[in-house]
């Protein structure tokens, strides 16, 4: 029966944090919907969140496409021959790189730089009062901490993902195609070829999605900081584990929806 | 003078360990007044402040604001009435990400319209006015104890509130930092007749140079002359 027990509680804690997290993305896409107030201190944050998470990660995301891009034209130069020609680079690009790693890849790096320093960020804040300061000031920290920092999030993490999805396929080809079989015209009409209104919608939609819930998941994880300092690596560990586990559940659901 | 604050039949249970705060307390702030509010350590004091800003909500009874009871106030109600609340607690809670002159502009860039530059204008206005000589660029952690209370101050005058409340305001100065931030805490009561000023303290002592024209002491769980 304990088994049961904790299971039960498990499975009715996630589903609350689950709830949670919807309400936290649709409350903050609301808020900058309706800025009777606040409007400019409100997008400044905006413009902050844009800059750590998007710009400032830029060229980390740059080395990571690129290092992906080598491994996955290689991989494809060497095994094309045997099923039936290179033309059908553009095919497993499209696929696993437009699909399925950019938003993927471009997403834990945003868990890893930004969802991590967002929680640990408000849990501090949680912890020294700034939090009831801002709350005291007529200032409501949902509207002022968290939607900035999850519609920035999001923007970052769809700027994010093409970036690194073009870097992947370029950076790929000049190191690890350029003076093989392959031509780099055969090459890029190949993906382009390939590449369908779904595919770059799918993947537009998944980077969206993934940004909406690593700022929502590290914000109320930021936010259920307590009273004492070690609940900040606590929450901040949740709020990176939590994002991943929504991130590829969402992952898998927009895969079946748009390709099965 | 008219009747800016009233607390009513005030009952406040802790919710986390139903320890009784208030039972049955009741007073009365006027506009233009100081008043002082004096008890011991958890007492109840801070409570009491955050009950009046709407942070908390009375277990029973009533908190009345130019008399109305807040605890009937939607969030953006509440949030309106804060703007006429400055307010500087006791752990000063600026806030760490912003600097020193973003941290004073904050209220004025979120509740007004004015243009950035009349906003930063009037930060730097605010900040001399407390005495801050430092990097207005400077981030709070890099400062020191009464440096950071006196940015927290003119953060708190930002709005020009109708009310100014001080938890316990001089803990942690020497008595020389106590007599700079008194003098532009009474200077500050003066600049609107009508301007309420609330000084939280532990014992008499610390609200003596205050000079407050009442004291209110929080005993047995009420708030007596």
């Amino acid at each position: 029966m304990l088994i049961f027990d904790t299971l039960g509680k498990s499975v009715l804690s996630f589903l609350y944090d689950l709830y949670r997290v919807g309400n936290f993305i649709l409350s903050s896409i609301a808020f900058l919907f309706n800025l009777t107030t606040g409007r400019r201190a409100v997008f400044k944050v905006v413009y902050k969140q844009i800059y750590f998470t998007g710009i400032e990660a830029f060229s980390i995301i740059s080395w990571i496409a690129v290092i992906l891009g080598i491994i996955i034209v290689t991989q494809a130069i060497s095994i094309l021959p045997l099923f039936g020609g290179e033309r059908h680079i553009g095919e497993i690009l499209v696929w696993v790189v437009i699909r399925e790693l950019g938003p993927l890849f471009a997403a834990i790096i945003v868990i890893a730089r930004s969802g991590t320093a967002m929680a640990a960020e408000l849990g501090s804040m949680q912890i020294n009062k700034e939090i009831n300061a801002l709350a005291a000031m007529g200032i409501q920290p949902k509207r002022y901490l968290v939607a900035p920092r999850v519609v920035g999030t999001a923007i970052s993490t769809f700027v994010l993902t093409f970036y690194f999805e073009i870097i992947t396929i370029l950076g790929g080809y000049l190191l690890a195609g350029f003076g093989k079989r392959i031509t780099f015209g055969v090459y890029i009409s190949s993906v382009l070829e390939t590449m369908g209104f779904m595919d770059i919608f799918a993947s537009l939609l998944k980077s969206i999605l993934f940004g909406l819930i690593i700022g929502a998941v590290a914000t109320l994880q930021g936010l259920m900081v307590g009273k004492s300092i070690t609940e900040i690596p606590q929450k901040t560990t949740k709020a990176v584990i939590s994002s991943l586990f929504l991130v590829f559940v969402v992952n898998g659901i927009i895969t079946a929806i748009f390709f099965m | 003078m008219s009747k800016l604050i009233e607390i009513k039949d005030l009952y406040y249970i802790y919710p986390a360990d139903n320890n009784v705060i208030f039972e049955g307390a009741s007073a009365e702030f006027n506009s233009g007044e100081k008043i002082a509010i004096i008890g011991p350590l958890g007492s109840g004091k801070t409570t009491l402040l955050k009950l009046i800003l709407g942070l908390e909500r009375p277990t029973r009874g009533s908190i009345l604001i130019l008399g109305n009871d807040i605890g009937s106030f939607r969030r953006s109600r509440l949030d309106k009435m804060r703007r006429n609340m400055g307010v500087v607690f006791e752990d000063i809670s600026l806030i760490s990400n912003l600097k020193v002159i973003e941290n004073v502009a904050l209220p004025l860039q979120y509740h007004t319209r004015l243009a950035e530059k009349s906003i930063m204008e009037r930060a730097v206005f605010l900040l001399k006015f407390v005495g801050y000589r430092g990097d207005i660029w400077a981030l709070p952690g890099t400062l020191p104890f009464y440096t950071k209370k006196i940015v927290a101050i003119a953060r708190a005058m930002a709005l020009e509130p109708a009310i100014m409340i001080y938890d316990r305001l001089l803990e942690g100065l020497d008595s020389l930092q106590s007599v700079q931030v008194l003098r532009f805490v009474d200077e500050f009561h003066k600049q609107k007749t009508q301007r309420l000023s609330i000084m939280v303290a532990n014992d008499e002592r610390d609200v003596k140079d205050f000079a407050p024209d009442r004291i209110l002491r929080i005993d047995n769980r009420r708030l007596i002359k």
